[in-house]
């Protein structure tokens, strides 16, 4: 059966939006100027010349969009001088994405993205908005087993979620760009205000630090809060249902999102701690499909926050790689071993430590903010230290036809769980003093545009190595290596 | 099982890189106007560093060097000071790259590149008979 779907018309704004500041909105400034003024300017008819061409552009390109589903081949034209022709088999699709924001709603329109394991990383493949009955037809004929459960997550824990996972650096990522451009358009210092509102706040309180540390700390909090708040709304109201073959999350407040994915097309699982989380004794489950989102990622959070017993119970239905069994490779529980894995923390304090005497040194009267500045950096290597410890104690890999991986990544902590055939590349890295102690370090890339990575350090590379064998059938290239 | 063995002249081409590029580093700090005596030290060191590359490190890397082609995967194993050991599943493989510089082509040597998603692994330079069959074996089609 053959089915055509047309844009919806919301989709010439989507065509538009590259022009927008760079030419609607100075049309639209030079445009009021006009009717205020009553003064013609050429540039002013050029602009409004580009403008109609840019508009009609949009219009055509919208008219001349066409979607065609047929035979398990799906058709995306688009295109009037240039006629661009995509097939791909519906098989060979990692997800579908849509997305209906306040204005989508108003109009009964969902912006769809559809991704495959060839496209560009940051950017879904196809992008276009339809009407909001036909993308659900589209999604019923692509994924058409029915829903067998329905999980859905509390505001708590989705706030746990984004409070353990927001940073003050995604929100000035955030906050800082957005303001920028809101201020060059209506052409008031949106930022001098600011920055005179966060002197009067800060002047008020007067701490044992320098008033620097209290503007710093004031603007690393709002940032924060900035990135609490996007982080809780995109993932307020998550639901994650399953069918017999697919996979489905919905989340969003303003912006509603769902996405659909094949459980096949899920490449590996990562159950993940921050600092925070684990203060809570608290894990994120977050599945990595092939090419999908056209975010920075491609994981998707299936479990916003949770007990890890009770992920992996609720899950190992529908991840069978999910469990595993046999023997798990870990760090030989030695002093020389656990020293080796609290070095770092240790030269990093001796460094921190230096460079604390030798500046409170150089510049007496800024004694006070290298000592925020100490205790700050003294916080972080508390963390990491725990991190080393976490990976002394917890670090373990386990080959075979389901491979797990447990140690940390940066401040928290990971756990890796894919099926054999998912794995990209495997590497031994053994430096001088590794060799003369009898281990290894063994870095897990799994194949996928995310290509998600674990190391686990220190382990035995005797052990490592048969297992290795086992797993890859490489008796032969170990043993005459070894003969070697 | 079938291994490669990095060629002879492989370390050959390697040396004569390392003396090109000392030779070019030394005129550079020659005609940077410099006190004498910086000058004697920068080149000493440099002078070092390439007889230490061309008599000791080059040798041991090349003769670490070793790449096996099992049933489904591809093995690389090579490292001096650190020793690395890459394994490769082919299914994986997404494409293969050849890299010729002039120099290499006057010896028949070129690098080969294994590309999969997101992270990509280099062979150092080899005879172009033993890359063809290399990517015959991994099935990723030709040069």
């Amino acid at each position: 059966m053959k089915k055509v779907y047309r844009a919806h018309p919301l989709m010439v704004f989507n065509f538009l939006k590259p022009f927008l500041f760079v030419l609607i909105f100075p049309f639209i400034t030079a445009a009021i100027r006009y009717f205020t003024d009553r003064h013609l300017t050429w540039l002013f008819v050029l602009e409004m010349l580009a403008v109609t061409v840019v508009i009609l552009t949009a219009i055509i390109r919208c008219i001349a969009f066409r979607l065609i589903i047929e035979d398990n081949l799906l058709t995306i034209k688009t295109g009037v001088l240039f006629i661009r022709k995509s097939k791909i088999r519906i098989s060979r699709l990692s997800s579908i994405q849509t997305e209906q924001n306040p204005l989508d709603m108003l109009f009964r329109a969902a912006t769809c993205r559809i991704n495959t394991e060839a496209g560009v990383t940051r950017k879904s493949d196809f992008q276009f908005k339809l009407k909001l009955k036909e993308a659900r037809e589209l999604l019923s004929i692509i994924y058409p087993d029915k829903t067998i459960s329905k999980v859905r997550f509390s505001a708590f824990k989705v706030a746990i979620m984004a409070a353990a996972t927001s940073s003050a650096a995604t929100g000035m990522i955030l906050w800082v760009p957005t303001l920028r451009q809101i201020a060059n358009l209506v052409g008031v210092g949106i930022d001098r205000a600011l920055f005179d509102g966060i002197n009067n706040i800060t002047s008020r309180f007067h701490t044992y630090f320098p008033p620097i540390v209290n503007i710093v700390s004031l603007v690393i909090l709002a940032s924060y809060a900035v990135s609490f708040l996007y982080s809780f709304l995109k993932h307020i109201n998550f639901k994650v249902s399953f069918g017999e073959k697919k996979i489905a999350v919905q989340s969003g407040f303003f912006v509603r999102t769902k996405t659909y994915f094949r459980r096949t097309r899920v490449n590996n699982i990562k159950i993940e701690q921050t600092p925070l989380l684990r203060l809570l004794h608290r894990y994120t489950l977050k599945v990595s499909v092939g090419g999908f989102d056209n975010s920075k990622s491609v994981s998707q959070v299936v479990v916003p926050s949770g007990k890890r017993r009770k992920i992996q119970e609720d899950f190992k239905e529908f991840f069978p790689f999910l469990t595993h069994k046999g023997k798990v490779l870990k760090p030989e529980k030695r002093p020389l071993i656990q020293n080796l894995f609290l070095m770092w923390p240790g030269i990093y304090l001796l460094l921190m430590i230096a460079a604390a005497l030798i500046s409170a040194y150089l510049f007496p009267s800024f004694s006070r903010l290298i000592q925020f500045l100490t205790i700050v950096c003294f916080g972080f290597l508390i963390i990491y230290t725990h991190t080393c410890l976490f990976e002394y104690n917890c670090g373990s890999l386990k080959l075979g036809d389901f491979v797990f991986a447990q140690s940390n990544y940066f401040l928290n902590t990971r756990e890796l769980y894919c099926p054999k055939k998912n794995i990209g590349q495997l590497k031994i890295t053994r430096f001088p003093m590794d060799r003369m102690l009898g281990i290894c370090r063994i870095r897990l890339t799994v194949c996928s545009e995310n290509a998600d990575t674990i190391r686990v350090r220190h382990l035995k590379y005797d052990e490592a190595v048969k297992e290795l064998s086992n797993t890859f059938e490489l008796d032969e290239y170990f043993n005459t290596k070894d003969e070697k | 099982m079938k291994t490669y063995i990095i060629p002879k002249k492989t370390l050959t081409l390697w040396r004569i890189r390392v003396v090109m590029l000392t030779v070019a580093l030394l005129g550079i700090f020659f005609v940077i106007p410099l006190p004498k005596l910086a000058f004697i030290i920068i080149a000493s060191v440099i002078l070092f560093l390439s007889l230490l590359a061309n008599f000791w490190y080059l040798p041991k890397f090349i003769k670490s060097c070793r790449i096996s082609v099992f049933d489904g995967k591809v093995v690389i194993t090579r490292g001096v000071l650190i020793e690395n050991t890459h394994i490769m599943p082919f299914s994986r493989l997404i494409h293969s790259q050849t890299v010729q510089t002039p120099l290499a082509r006057l010896f028949g040597l070129s690098i080969l590149f294994l590309k999969a998603a997101r992270f990509r692994l280099f062979i150092i330079d080899m005879s172009d008979e033993d890359i063809t069959s290399l990517i015959d074996e991994l099935g990723v089609g030709g040069k």
